[in-house]
């Protein structure tokens, strides 16, 4: 079977020959195995497990989303937000370091936009009063 | 439980909150999964206690009615009178207690 989980920013997981795999809606937790009835289905904030072609598990960590099943061999779940791990037990810490990141990149972003908005406006102060900064003026 | 997390659309991104909704599930599936390891899953023993234990729970007030009731209906030499009505609320006790000990089980 063919796993793939995306998020709006990136493809997390895209793996071929994926044995088996668990995810979690409302009613529960429930299995897939290959040439399973095609479905759909809206997931809640939990893990997806699945077992790789040889015999691995591996985890993601989604908040909620929507699983599709079609052909009876494509699993495809959109998602808000994934943090795949190899650890059921280490997955939380790799989700906070998520979040820690995610926070980092957010004020550095923060940071550089409010470093080209002060550059704009230095910009257009120079450029419409040429004289008290002693350079040339776009209309001069 | 805080508020924040039964709500039905949680904000994206809550900061590095140990309190996150998606970090609460994953530690939970984390000592789910570490218990599973070190105990397995319930045995067939232990499942048909439980069974054994619900069906006593039904059973004994019935028959504490029965036995109050003809206890009462000796005394009082009237037949039926007080049987009937305390096994049926012997039933009703037990039914009520087995539903309890079923949700909390």
């Amino acid at each position: 079977m063919r796993l793939r989980i995306v998020t709006p920013l990136a493809i997390v997981i895209d793996e071929e020959g994926v044995a088996a795999a668990r995810a979690e809606d409302t009613t529960g937790c429930f299995g897939i195995w290959p040439q399973h009835a095609d479905f759909l289905t809206s997931l809640t904030i939990s893990v997806v497990s699945w077992d790789n072609s040889t015999g691995i598990r591996n985890y993601c960590a989604v908040r909620r989303g929507v699983l599709a099943l079609d052909g009876g061999r494509n699993i495809t779940v959109a998602t808000r937000e994934a943090v795949a791990g190899k650890d059921l037990a280490t997955l939380d810490q790799s989700v906070l370091a998520r979040f820690r990141a995610d926070i980092e990149t957010e004020r550095s972003e923060h940071v550089e936009s409010t470093r080209l908005q002060l550059d704009a406006i230095r910009q257009i102060m120079r450029h419409l009063r040429p004289d008290q900064s002693g350079r040339l003026g776009m209309f001069s | 439980m805080s508020a924040p997390d039964q709500a039905p659309h949680p904000p994206p991104e809550t900061g590095p909150d140990e309190r996150d909704a998606l970090v609460k599930q994953v530690r939970l599936r984390g000592e789910r999964h570490e218990r599973w390891l070190r105990e397995g899953g319930p045995s067939i023993a232990g499942r048909l206690a439980q069974i054994g234990v619900l069906g006593w729970i039904i059973v004994v007030p019935m028959l504490m009615g029965v036995f109050a009731g003809h206890w009462l209906d000796r005394k009082l030499n009237s037949g039926l009178f007080w049987t009937a009505p305390l096994l049926m609320l012997g039933l009703a006790l037990g039914c009520w207690s087995g539903w309890k000990w079923m949700k909390s089980a």
